[in-house]
């Protein structure tokens, strides 16, 4: 295997991807390129979940930065054969907790970047994410892996650290209290 | 009902965002270009240093506006909250100073100072454990016994999972691995353990199969400290459709009562150490499903549980679970609920967020704090310090260990990140902050 990160960091992937196992040896050896290419697969889903918890992108991509270093320095904690992904979203929802409790401010934003929705359509995220606001950070997170990440019930359980039969009561207590809004909705439509 | 597709339609329409270009090459370039150095704790990335010129800015343009102004306009300084710092939410406080709290990724600390700080005192993991923690459990007898459950993999076939229970007598200074366990299943576990002295444990172990179906628990038991198990019952009998872990809890070798992890509301009880269960339903047949606190066992005779439905009640027993009597809390809004024996409890208003118009709103903080002497035949409302100690904070949690002293959690309502820890030495008249600070879960 030879390093060939000088070519690019999608280029060197490619033409000698290095394995998982020897990612992780060399980012506990200090090497961040290394541990930034072990969580190149999971970065859509790291900020899908932080922007989920967040609702705001700049956030998000700090949140999951800050994660990532995080972890980075936990990586010693990640036992050898155990999946990544859900011990990094992991991280990355704690650090979500970390960012909204330090805000003084917070918004529900109305418009989205791609603006084309229509108007209904933007009314009822709007909701959505007022609902969503109001809940628990536990109760928030485990719809956003469920319904907007749309993770099986096995790997929910994986990430927050439960079974997944006590994943799926909790979602269905979270959804129950979001029942009123998306019920409310469905009468309008 | 709800038709699940539209909740995820619903999700995707209100959350869907692209990830931010050039993203994850912004990561990159931070990760690589960052100092690590594991005896540092911080690393210096480009982020951090734009925000430390930020600040360095700002506190230069506050310094001259303050020497410009003067100091002509005098107040008094706003209350300082003693946040900054990490707070853990104990699993079990056992004395007034020390207590045991589990973290993410299987983490087990310990504090001797109220909760104020916390050590790290994890036990040792299995080479081949079965990763990450969902299959783990753990139970706290007093200051020094504690007992952790782990599953190992043994091998690549599912059917070869095992438990191996760890156990400490010193606090978490040592850890003893007992006997492997094996457990041929297809699916997930939910283990549960309960101890009534630093002899006699029960492990009951329900598995999830892939079809989602719960198969019977298995109880095992030991009686050297968790070193040696023997199965207690068979895989049979108990109603099932239960789901999570099942509570169960053991007061003497013979007398235990487990309830379902949610969505039924019968209690089972065992005064055979467990061979046999007796099923029982101390709640009307017209009462909606609910979920059950564990069952909190004061002796052979005496014990409770706290049953969340519509509203909580108290279910009590003082003849060893063959009868249950119900009892009231004092306000029919949430209320958390602890009791330090069969007579002298406390119940206190948690937060109350009921949906008006189709959406939830705060209403209450909770907080206003009841006292029972006669095991929740009365209550009388204690005059205490607790709302203003909570500064406006949702309540989570009261923990008592003894008539005098105990403990209460709150969150923030617009954050759920903040808590603070509160500790009371007077029966719950006058409360102290602890600790505050953002929860701590995962990686702390």
């Amino acid at each position: 295997m030879g390093q060939t990160w000088l070519l690019g960091p999608y280029m060197g992937q490619m033409l000698f991807e290095r394995s998982e196992a020897e990612l992780i040896r060399s980012a506990r050896k200090g090497d961040g390129a290394a541990f930034a290419d072990l969580i190149r697969p999971h970065y859509v889903a790291a900020f899908r979940v932080a922007h989920g918890m967040l609702h705001n992108s700049e956030e998000a991509e700090d949140a999951v930065q800050d994660a990532a270093f995080t972890a980075w320095k936990k990586l010693g904690n990640l036992r050898a054969g155990s999946p990544l992904r859900p011990w990094f979203l992991a991280i990355v929802a704690n650090r979500c907790r970390h960012v909204a409790g330090s805000r003084w401010w917070s918004v529900v934003w109305a418009n989205r970047a791609e603006g084309e929705a229509p108007a209904g359509d933007i009314e009822a995220g709007v909701d959505l994410r007022r609902a969503l606001a109001r809940l628990g950070h536990d109760e928030k997170l485990i719809l956003v892996l469920r319904y907007y990440l749309d993770m099986p019930y096995e790997e929910i359980a994986g990430t927050i650290g439960v079974t997944p039969k006590a994943a799926r009561t909790r979602v269905e207590r979270a959804l129950r209290r979001l029942r009123p809004i998306l019920q409310a909705r469905e009468a309008l439509i | 009902m709800i038709d699940e597709r539209l909740v995820f339609e619903r999700f995707h329409e209100a959350l869907d965002v692209p990830p931010p270009s050039g993203g994850f090459d912004r990561l990159r370039i931070a990760l690589a270009a960052a100092e690590l150095n594991p005896r540092r704790s911080l690393w210096i990335t480009p982020r951090l240093v734009r925000a430390t010129q930020l600040v360095l800015v700002v506190l230069v343009l506050l310094a001259l506006a303050v020497a410009m102004i003067g100091i002509l306009v005098a107040g008094h300084p706003p209350p300082i909250r003693p946040h900054g710092g990490q707070v853990m939410i104990p699993a079990k406080m056992v004395s007034p100073t020390i207590g045991w709290a589990q973290a993410g990724l299987s983490e087990v600390w310990r504090t001797i100072d109220s909760g104020a700080s916390w050590t790290e005192v994890t036990p040792p993991i299995l080479p081949d454990r079965l990763w990450p923690s969902q299959y783990d459990a753990a139970f706290f007898l007093d200051g020094t016994h504690a007992w952790t459950v782990e599953t190992g993999q043994g091998g690549s076939n599912p059917s070869n999972l095992y438990l191996s229970v760890f156990g400490t007598s010193d606090g978490g200074g040592h850890w003893h691995q007992g006997q492997s366990i094996p457990i041929g299943v297809q699916g997930g576990l939910d283990p549960v353990l309960s101890f009534i002295d630093s002899s006699h444990g029960w492990l009951l172990v329900s598995e999830t199969n892939p079809e989602d179906i719960e198969a019977a628990p298995i109880l095992y038991s030991t009686s050297d400290g968790g070193r040696s198990w023997k199965q207690v019952s068979a895989p049979a009998s108990p109603p099932r459709s239960f789901c999570g872990p099942v509570p169960m809890t053991f007061v003497t070798v013979n007398f235990g009562v487990r309830v379902p992890g949610c969505g039924s509301s019968v209690v089972l009880v065992t005064r055979d150490g467990g061979i046999s269960w007796q099923v029982q339903r101390p709640l009307p047949a017209t009462a909606p499903d609910g979920d059950f606190d564990a069952p909190v066992l004061f002796d052979s005779m005496h014990g409770l549980i706290v049953f969340h439905g519509i509203q909580e009640v108290v279910l009590v027993t003082s003849d060893g679970g063959l009868s249950w009597a119900t009892r009231s809390l004092p306000e029919t809004d949430p209320m958390a609920v602890s009791f330090v024996d069969a007579l002298h409890g406390w119940a206190a208003t948690t937060a109350l967020y009921p949906v008006i118009n189709g959406s939830r709103s705060r209403v209450s903080a909770g907080g206003r704090l009841y006292h029972t002497d006669d095991g929740g035949l009365t209550w009388a409302l204690v005059q205490t310090n607790l709302l203003e100690k909570s500064e406006g904070d949702d309540l989570g949690g009261l923990y008592f260990v003894d008539p005098k002293h105990g403990f209460a959690s709150f969150t923030n309502p617009s954050s759920g990140t903040s808590s603070s820890w509160l500790k009371t030495s007077d029966g719950g008249r006058t409360w102290i902050v602890v600790a505050a600070g953002t929860i701590c879960l995962v990686a702390c």
